[in-house]
This record gives structure tokens, C-alpha cells and sequence, in this order.
């Protein structure tokens, strides 16, 4: 294992207070000691599929060392996402169709809930977000379950738009991306589920194929659309929740994206004709919705399949996974100058970051 | 004194170079090293049984006798018995079974049914387990090519040729022929079979067969979880009933002229569940595959002169491949998908003999192929295949040297698409059999050929993204080896022993690979795989009074890697699914009273992914098999009656990442045929 980084410079930069990465509110469970640093990377790998090798890669941040699966090959088959609330850690595995509740502090595995319909079908799980002591899941069927986070069974159902993927918090509603799936079913709305009712009041027409949908701080939500991958093109969009009016991002070519605090961090995976690809970096402010100039990659690593983006609230640290879908995917983690700090290797198709 | 094969030319005395068993039958009573002496001059087989240890290029087969000694329905269990051959079993009775033979997958591998190639325009990948076993006579896998020049151009286009040759063909030494079968046993198997051959004249005969296969599949098997097996529960695998149904009618004509005519029809309707991966805390499976397929052929063989032997096939094939997956994450709970191939398929092979030594052959083929589906983006692809073989041949007692050049043209076109597609390309074979002293029966030989395979209209039209430029991918083939027979008077009667190298290169390899996510696959020239291997096969056999044995064993060796790219992670590991090791036996042993037969299939430690880490190891296993069979012949009645033990010692495995195997399972049979 590689080993370039500066311990002393933890502690510098421990400024803020909350988690980024989890949730608008974050515990009903315990107080909250303010932290200033995090002790570790957790990386959720989707596997290949059909293979049963999802997993969870710990890059411990002040040993170095590198576990390469937490679950030690029991975590089922394709992970899509994982969340930090409270002192648990949520991962949904779509195939096997199980939302899997981990403690977080220990990193043990306490029980997996089979998520299935009333008929016993699975519903395979997909993205998760919280809010007040609620967990919600989107459901590949069509559906956001609401689950306790105390007893952990699912207490209502919403039927939203068709494969729902990303979905995120804002205003006191929950905005939900209707991917539509496959070809030729792609969807093009988001669903407005109104969180005290628990009923879809709404819904927005948005880009093609949406999935990844996320939340800043002052009630916007940003969105990629993939398009249809033949005429129709991918785009990243911004609907201000106060009005629900859609806005474009033409200037941003983002695939992926991750808010830290003020800051949006993207990266967009273009293919040639023959799908060779070539990715782009960039990071803009939320507050403003202008592009920054800071570069996240300054040194010229260059990273081939960007899968997954992550960045460490306390030290700014960006950790980027690239995969080639075959092989175990390498985690390139940059400074705040954009200088390679070090490679880690995770398991396959590594996609998901959680800072604790 | 040298004769070349030719079909239905059988009124010469009939020898076999190897102990195959119906060689054995006409050797019991005579004097072995006679005949290995004999078998360096006269090589003669009547109905195309070729030389094991004369072929320039490796040929392996498995005669109706050795088929009944393993437990096996289909062709795909059998074939597991071969050198050198991996078949990608998912598991299963009707389960999804392909072969590669080498590490060459199988769209390199020509698969022909009583000498009319069968072929699939969607994937280019023959499904094994579709071929039952029931009326099988033999099955012949040449790696390389054969010696045979009176082929068509399809097998000489390949890389290596596996030929099904069933019961049905005519026979003159009864009138009339009844063969009924019925095998039963565990996972809810019913197999019943029937086949009635009449002799109408003295120029024609019928054959009806009709076989049903029916099973629940369901079975339990074992779930491992994590790297190490650390924990594991009894699962079901559910959604895995076959039932299978096939009617063949044959019509045989010889004529005065010397001409022979083989028609065939048949009708083939397979209806299953498929149960696909056994997925960790979801034991859910909705797939279901229902094929119903009609081909004709037709086959005319006839000697214009003494020197020019004539031969043309032609064949019809038609195929409804109803796809359905129930699941609630498509629109209405369900996906539905309609595929239909046509094929039309012409050949023609002329082959002169110039001397008694040296013959040339032309053989030319023409396919036309198309494919429709009930998808909204279906183009209606269609292609043309033309393929033109020259080949010739020098063979005396001593040497044998054959040489061929095949070339192929492809057009891929379709209805409601611009693109137009025309490949052409060149596939050279050249091989020697070489023994050095004619008082030593060991021989030498090697091969060198290249081939290539075209994308499949999966690869071209059927990916979820627009396809890149997809170029045929190509693969080198190099062989030595070694073949001794050694015959001896003594309770050891014959040794066979071939031990062969070789080396593989393939490039411009046509894989899928994710684009964005894992569920969108992108077909792409992509790879370069070196494989570096050896067969060894053994055969043997052992007679006592009135006592016998007979054993036939394989080993594969395989160093299959990665040449792709130097500074991946991948470069140089071992190819997913190729064990280094692997090792199958048959052995056989006859008493006057029962006959009991064993079969060891051992498979070393392999990967499931390209990258050799301890956690994606998949450990090795040995399924064993054991049956007992009792002949009785009453009159004109003769029974065969079988119990079968399968995977006696329950290994628990799996060929494929997630597709476990059935555990012990027993089967028994009864056979009866009548002759008249």
C-alpha cells in the first residue's frame, strides 16, 4: 500500500460541523460530538452482475490499510447505494433485493430485510435518502417504501413513475427520478411525493432517462439524464423546488455528481463512436451555479472509466473510482491542489463513497 | 493398397485404427498386431469412421457403445469426455450448454446433425443441451480440420468441427427395425422415445423417431456465502422445467446408378424455464425460453467416375424463440421478445483422385440467413454467406499431408438500415501425419490453420447502444503431437495414446462490455488471448476370458491468458472459467453376466472474474458418475436395462459463477430393440 499522506494534516482542516454525506437531520438516536476528522472511506462495489460479489471496500484513513470487502463476499448481488443514519449504515443490493443494515462502528452486518411486494416479488431496491427518523428507498418496481428506522419495517408505499433511481429530500418533499429502466421505456419525469401525506402530489418533466438526483442546502435539486444513448443526448439539470421550474446546466457535462457543503462536484464520461471514452472534472458552487476554476485533477493522472465520486468533508480529499467493469476498480484520491495523494484498490465496479 | 472414406462404398472389409468398440467387435477373434500391422496400409471405413492416429489434426469420437456407457441424455454431457473441450454448463437437465473447444468459444466450432451444418444467426452459439442422445451412433469432434475432403466448405471454414450422427441412417441387414426406450428418476424425469425404421424396397427405406423429454428440474442444492464458504444454506433452484419434444422422419434412397439420398425432416419444440443466477436472499426467477424449430435437408452423394465422387446438400431451417420475463420492474409486470430466423443452405463438393495417393477437392456453400423480431428497433438483418474450399491431399502408408484454403465472404444487410457490410476473408489449413519407421507405430504430427468468426446479428443489431464498427474476430491455431497404438496378444489388447501441444492466439476478440452501467453492453472489438495448452488422451483396452475392460481417459492442460493490454491488471492472468488442470475418464467393465461403467469429470481451480484474486476463485471438483447395465436378448427382442448413480459422491459445484450444479441424482432405463 502507498502511503504519501501527511498525517498533520488532518486537523487543519476539520472546520465544519455535520455530515455531508448522510442526511439533512442527522440522528434521533444520539447527540452529536462535533467531529473534525473521519476515520475511514467506506466504498460500496456493485459486483458484476449475476456473480453474487457486491461489496463494501474500508480504506482506513489512518492506518492506510485496505479491507477489501467488509462483508467478506456476503453482500449480495449488484449494490446500487448506501447511507450513513444514526449508527447505522443502510445499503440497498438491487438483485438480491435485501436493504442491508449495518452498524457503522463496528462495520458488522446486523440484519437484511427482503424487500418484496405483496406477492412476494422482489422489488429490488435501489437509491435511499432520511428525514426524520424515516428511511425511504426507491424501488425498482415503481415505488418509494418509507421504513422506520427504529424497528426497520417498511410502513407506507408511494407508486411513483417507472424504475425509480435517484431520490433526495428537499422542502419537506421527495423528489423521486423515473428512469423508465430499458430501452425503448425511458421516462422523463421527476415525482414530487409530498412527505406528510405520503402521496405523489406532482410530477416535473425533466431530461430523458433521469438517475442520479440529489439535494444542495437552499432547496434546489440537480439531476443527470442519461438520454436514450442513441439520438436523444445525456444533460444535467436544476429544478428550484419553490417553483418547480427545470433549468438547464448546458455548461456542465456531468455523468455523476456529489455536494459537499457549497460545492457540487461533477465528472462527465464522453463516448466516440467506437465507446471509447474520455472524462472531464469540474466542481461548481451551488449557491451561485457558476463553475469554479479549481481544477480536481491538476497532475495529469488520468483516469479511464469514471465511476463514482466521493469527497472527504473535513480535508476536501477527492476520491475517484475507475473501472473497467472487468477488474477491481482503482480509487485515484486527489488533494485540494489536485495533486495524486494515493491509489486504493477496490472490489469491482466501485461506485458509492461514505466519509465516517 | 490405399482407399479413401466413402460414404455408403462398404463392401470392403472394415477396420478401425483405434479400439473403438465397433472395431473391437470385428478384432476380438483375430490377431491384433495383424491388424495394426494392416491398419498402416489399408484404412478403410465405410460409413466415414476416420483414424484416430492417422488425422494430421486431432479427431476424438464417441461411438454409440461408449455413449451408452456414460450417463448422459444429451450430446452436451458427452462431449465433456473430449480433450481439450470445456462445455459452459448453467446447470441443469435442458439447461443453456455451449462448447468451446481449446479455449476457442463456440462460434469458432461448426456443429453439423448427419453432415448439414446447424446454425443460430442471433448468437452463433449452438445450445448442446438441445440434442439428445437417444438415437445418437457417434460423435466426432475434429479440432483443426479433417482429413476428409469430401466435407462441406462450413466445417473446413471453422476451427474445429463436432459432427452428430444419429442411428437413423439405413440398413440393409434387417427389414424391419423398432427401438423403444424409456428412462425415468430423480428431479421429475420422463424420457420416453420411440424410432421405427422400414425397409420399403430394395432402394428405399423410412425411419420415424419421436422422443419426448419432460422434467421438473427443480432441485436443492447447497448456497455458499462469501469467499470462503463461510456460511451456507439449502436452497431450491426454481423456474427449471424442461419439456422437450422432437419428431425426425428420414428417407433413404440408393440408387442403381451408385447415387444415395438422404432426406430429413424434423420438428423440434423446447419449452423451458430458465432459472438463471442464484442470487444471494432472492430466490425469485421468471425467465422462461420457448423454441419451436422445423428444418428439412436434404443430402445426394453419387460416384460420377471411378475418380469423381460427387456430393450436395440442401437444407431449410426455421425457428420461433418466444422470450418472456415476468417481473414487476417492466411496464405490465412482463417483457415479451419474439425472435425468427430463416435459413436457407446449399452445398456442393466435388472431390478427384488423381492417384491412388493424392486427391483435390472443391466444396462451395451458399447461406442465406435472416432474423425478425417483435421489438420496435428490429432492422430485419439479413446475410449472405458464400464459402469456397479447395483442398488436397497426399496420403500413403506413411505420411499424410492435407492442405486447404477456404475463403468467405459475408454480407450483412438489413431491411430498415443503410449499413451494408461485406467481409471477406481467408482461412489456410495445412497438417502432415508422419510415422518415421514402419516397425514403430508412433506417428508424428501438426497443424497450423486460421480462422475467424463474424459478429452474430446479436453482436450487430441487438446491443442497447448504437454498435461500434465491429470487425470478424480472428484466431491462429498451431498443433504437435504425437499418436502411438500399440496392439499386443496378451490380456492388454490395444494401447492408444495421442499427446498433442498447442498454441492459440486469437485477436480483435468480440467481447460486450458495460457502457455506462452494467446493464448496457457495447459488442467491441476488444483482446488478445494467448492459449497454450496440451491434450492427452489414453485408451485402452483389457480382455480377459470372458471378461473385458475398456478405458478411455483424457487430460487437458491450459495456460489461457490475457495479451491485451501490458499495463492493465488484467494482462498475463488466467482467463475466467479455463482450469489449468482438467481430467475426465470413462472406464468400463463387461462380465458375461452385467456390464458396470464409471466416469470421472475433474475440473482444477479456476476464476470466475479476469482477475486472479483469492476472492473470485472457484474451487475444484470432481463429479463421478456410476451405472450398471443388463443386456438380454430373447429372439428377435433385445432389452437393455440401465441404472444410473449421478454425481455419486454429491460434489457440490459450479461450472458457471452462480449456476449451481444438481447434486446425486439416479435415473433408471429400459431399452428394447426388434428387429425383423
Amino acid at each position: 500500500m502507498e502511503m504519501k499522506v501527511n498525517l498533520v494534516k488532518w486537523g487543519l482542516l476539520g472546520l465544519v460541523v455535520g455530515i455531508f454525506f448522510a442526511c439533512d437531520d442527522p440522528t434521533v438516536e444520539e447527540t452529536v460530538v462535533p467531529k473534525t476528522s473521519n476515520s475511514g472511506v467506506f466504498i460500496l462495489f456493485q459486483g458484476s452482475w449475476g456473480k453474487n460479489n457486491a461489496g463494501i471496500t474500508y480504506y482506513d484513513l489512518e492506518t492506510k490499510e485496505t479491507t477489501f470487502d467488509l462483508t467478506k463476499g456476503s453482500l449480495g448481488d449488484n449494490a446500487m447505494d448506501m447511507l450513513h443514519y444514526g449508527s447505522k449504515l443502510y445499503v440497498t443490493v438491487s438483485e438480491s433485493s435485501v436493504l442491508t443494515v449495518m452498524d457503522i462502528a463496528n462495520k458488522t452486518v446486523i440484519r437484511r430485510i427482503s424487500l418484496n411486494d405483496e406477492s412476494g416479488n422482489p422489488r429490488n431496491p435501489r437509491y435511499l435518502a432520511c428525514h426524520e427518523g424515516k428511511l425511504f428507498v426507491s424501488t425498482y418496481d415503481g415505488h418509494v417504501l418509507r421504513m422506520d428506522t427504529t424497528n426497520h419495517q417498511v410502513e407506507a408505499t408511494v407508486a411513483v413513475g417507472p424504475n425509480p433511481e435517484g431520490i433526495a429530500v428537499a422542502q419537506g418533499k421527495l423528489y423521486v427520478a423515473n428512469s423508465g429502466g430499458y430501452l425503448p421505456n425511458y421516462h422523463n419525469t421527476v415525482s414530487v411525493v409530498d412527505l406528510a401525506t405520503f402521496k405523489e402530489e406532482r410530477t416535473i418533466t425533466v431530461g430523458l432517462n433521469p438517475v442520479v438526483l440529489k439535494a444542495d442546502q437552499y432547496g434546489d435539486i440537480y439531476l443527470t439524464y442519461n438520454g436514450n444513448y442513441f439520438d436523444i443526448p445525456s444533460g444535467f439539470q436544476r429544478i428550484d423546488t419553490k417553483t418547480h421550474s427545470v433549468y438547464p446546466m448546458d455548461q456542465i457535462q456531468a455523468s455523476n455528481f456529489t455536494i459537499v457543503g457549497d460545492s457540487c462536484y461533477f465528472y462527465g464520461v464522453q463516448y466516440d463512436e467506437n465507446w471509447a471514452t474520455a472524462c472531464n472534472f469540474g466542481i461548481f458552487d451551488v449557491k451561485t451555479e457558476a463553475l469554479l476554476s479549481d481544477p480536481v485533477i491538476t497532475d495529469g493522472t488520468k483516469i479511464n472509466t469514471a465511476y463514482g465520486i466521493g469527497v472527504d468533508p473535513f480535508t476536501k480529499w477527492v476520491y475517484i473510482s475507475d473501472t473497467d467493469y472487468q477488474n477491481p476498480a482503482t480509487i485515484q484520491v486527489f488533494n485540494p491542489q489536485g495533486k495524486k495523494q494515493t491509489s486504493i484498490e477496490a472490489g469491482l465496479n466501485a461506485t458509492q463513497f461514505l466519509f465516517y | 493398397m490405399i482407399f479413401q472414406n466413402q460414404y455408403f462404398r462398404n463392401s470392403l472389409v472394415l477396420f478401425l485404427a483405434y479400439c473403438t468398440s465397433a472395431g473391437v467387435t470385428a478384432q476380438e477373434t483375430a490377431d491384433t498386431s495383424k491388424i495394426v500391422r494392416n491398419l498402416q496400409e489399408v484404412e478403410v471405413s465405410a460409413i466415414g469412421r476416420p483414424s484416430f492416429s492417422r488425422s494430421t489434426a486431432p479427431l476424438q469420437l464417441l461411438q454409440s457403445s461408449e455413449l451408452e456407457k456414460i450417463n448422459a441424455l444429451e450430446v452436451a454431457d458427452a462431449v465433456k469426455f473430449f480433450s481439450g473441450v470445456q462445455v459452459k454448463d448453467y446447470g441443469g437437465i435442458g439447461g443453456l450448454k455451449t462448447i468451446s473447444v481449446r479455449n476457442l468459444g463456440a462460434n469458432y466450432i461448426s456443429i453439423s446433425y448427419d453432415g448439414i451444418p446447424v446454425s443460430d444467426y442471433q448468437t452463433g452459439q449452438i445450445d448442446l443441451g438441445r440434442f439428445s442422445l437417444d438415437n445418437v451412433s457417434m460423435i466426432q469432434l475434429n479440432t483443426g480440420e479433417s482429413d476428409d475432403l469430401f466435407r462441406t466448405a462450413h466445417a473446413m471454414a471453422s476451427a474445429g468441427a463436432l459432427q452428430i450422427i444419429t442411428a437413423n441412417g439405413p440398413d440393409t441387414a434387417s427389414r424391419n427395425r423398432i427401438k423403444a426406450s424409456l428412462k425415468t428418476g430423480s428431479l421429475g424425469l420422463i424420457n420416453p422415445s420411440l424410432s421405427i425404421a422400414h425397409n420399403l424396397n430394395r432402394s428405399w427405406s423410412l425411419g420415424l423417431t419421436a422422443e419426448w423429454l419432460k422434467t421438473n428440474g427443480d432441485y436443492k442444492f447447497r448456497q455458499y456465502y462469501g469467499y470462503n464458504n463461510d456460511s451456507s444454506s439449502v436452497e431450491k433452484r426454481n423456474n427449471s422445467d424442461v419439456d422437450n419434444r422432437k419428431l425426425e422422419a428420414n428417407l433413404y434412397g440408393r440408387f442403381r446408378n451408385g447415387g444415395s439420398l438422404a432426406l430429413k425432416a424434423c420438428y423440434h419444440h423446447d419449452d423451458r424455464g430458465l432459472p438463471g443466477p442464484a442470487t444471494y436472499y432472492n430466490s425469485y426467477s421468471g425467465e422462461r425460453l420457448d423454441v419451436r424449430n422445423v428444418f428439412s435437408q436434404a443430402n445426394y452423394t453419387q460416384s460420377l467416375t471411378d475418380r469423381l465422387d460427387f456430393m450436395t446438400n440442401l437444407k431449410f431451417s426455421y425457428s420461433d424463440m418466444d422470450y418472456v420475463d415476468i417481473r414487476s420492474i417492466y411496464p405490465n409486470g412482463r417483457k415479451e421478445n419474439a425472435y425468427f430466423q430463416r435459413e436457407y443452405y446449399t452445398n456442393a463438393t466435388f472431390r478427384y483422385s488423381l492417384s491412388p495417393v493424392f486427391s483435390l477437392a472443391w466444396a462451395t456453400d451458399y447461406a442465406y440467413g435472416n432474423l425478425s423480431n417483435n421489438l420496435s428497433n428490429c432492422v430485419f438483418p439479413y446475410r449472405i454467406t458464400w464459402l469456397n474450399s479447395f483442398s488436397a491431399k497426399y496420403e500413403c502408408s506413411y505420411l499424410v499431408l492435407t492442405t486447404s484454403i477456404t475463403g468467405n465472404s459475408t454480407t450483412d444487410k438489413a431491411k430498415l438500415d443503410n449499413r451494408s457490410d461485406t467481409q471477406r476473408r481467408i482461412s489456410p489449413y495445412t497438417g502432415f501425419s508422419w510415422q518415421l519407421s514402419d516397425k514403430l507405430p508412433l506417428r508424428i504430427r501438426g497443424y497450423y490453420k486460421h480462422t475467424f468468426r463474424m459478429p452474430t446479428f446479436g453482436d450487430l443489431y441487438y446491443s442497447s447502444v448504437p454498435p461500434a464498427d465491429l470487425k470478424p474476430e480472428n484466431a491462429d491455431q498451431y498443433d504437435l503431437g504425437l499418436t502411438w497404438i500399440i496392439g499386443a496378444k496378451s490380456i492388454v489388447q490395444t494401447i492408444g495414446i495421442s499427446l498433442d501441444a498447442y498454441l492459440n492466439r486469437i485477436e480483435n476478440k468480440i467481447v460486450a462490455l458495460p457502457v455506462n452501467s452494467m446493464f448496457l453492453w457495447s459488442v467491441q472489438n476488444y483482446g488478445k488471448v494467448l492459449i497454450k495448452g496440451a491434450d492427452l488422451n489414453l485408451e485402452t483396452r483389457l480382455v480377459f476370458a470372458d471378461f473385458s475392460a475398456h478405458l478411455k481417459s483424457v487430460y487437458t492442460y491450459q495456460r489461457v491468458t490475457d495479451r491485451t493490454l501490458p499495463d492493465t491488471k488484467m494482462y498475463n492472468q488466467q482467463l475466467p472459467y479455463t482450469p489449468i488442470h482438467s481430467l475426465s475418464g470413462i472406464l468400463g467393465i463387461e462380465t458375461p453376466w452385467l456390464e458396470a461403467n464409471y466416469t470421472l469429470l475433474y475440473c482444477g481451480k479456476r476464476y470466475y472474474e479476469r482477475i486472479n484474486r483469492p476472492e473470485y476463485h472457484m474451487e475444484a471438483y470432481a463429479d463421478q458418475g456410476i451405472s450398471l447395465v443388463k443386456t438380454i436378448a430373447v429372439g428377435k427382442m433385445k432389452w437393455r436395462l440401465t441404472a444410473e448413480c449421478l454425481n455419486l459422491f454429491n460434489a457440490q459445484y459450479e461450472v458457471v459463477r452462480s449456476y449451481p450444479m444438481p447434486g446425486r441424482t439416479f435415473r433408471v432405463g429400459a431399452k428394447l430393440e426388434i428387429r425383423s
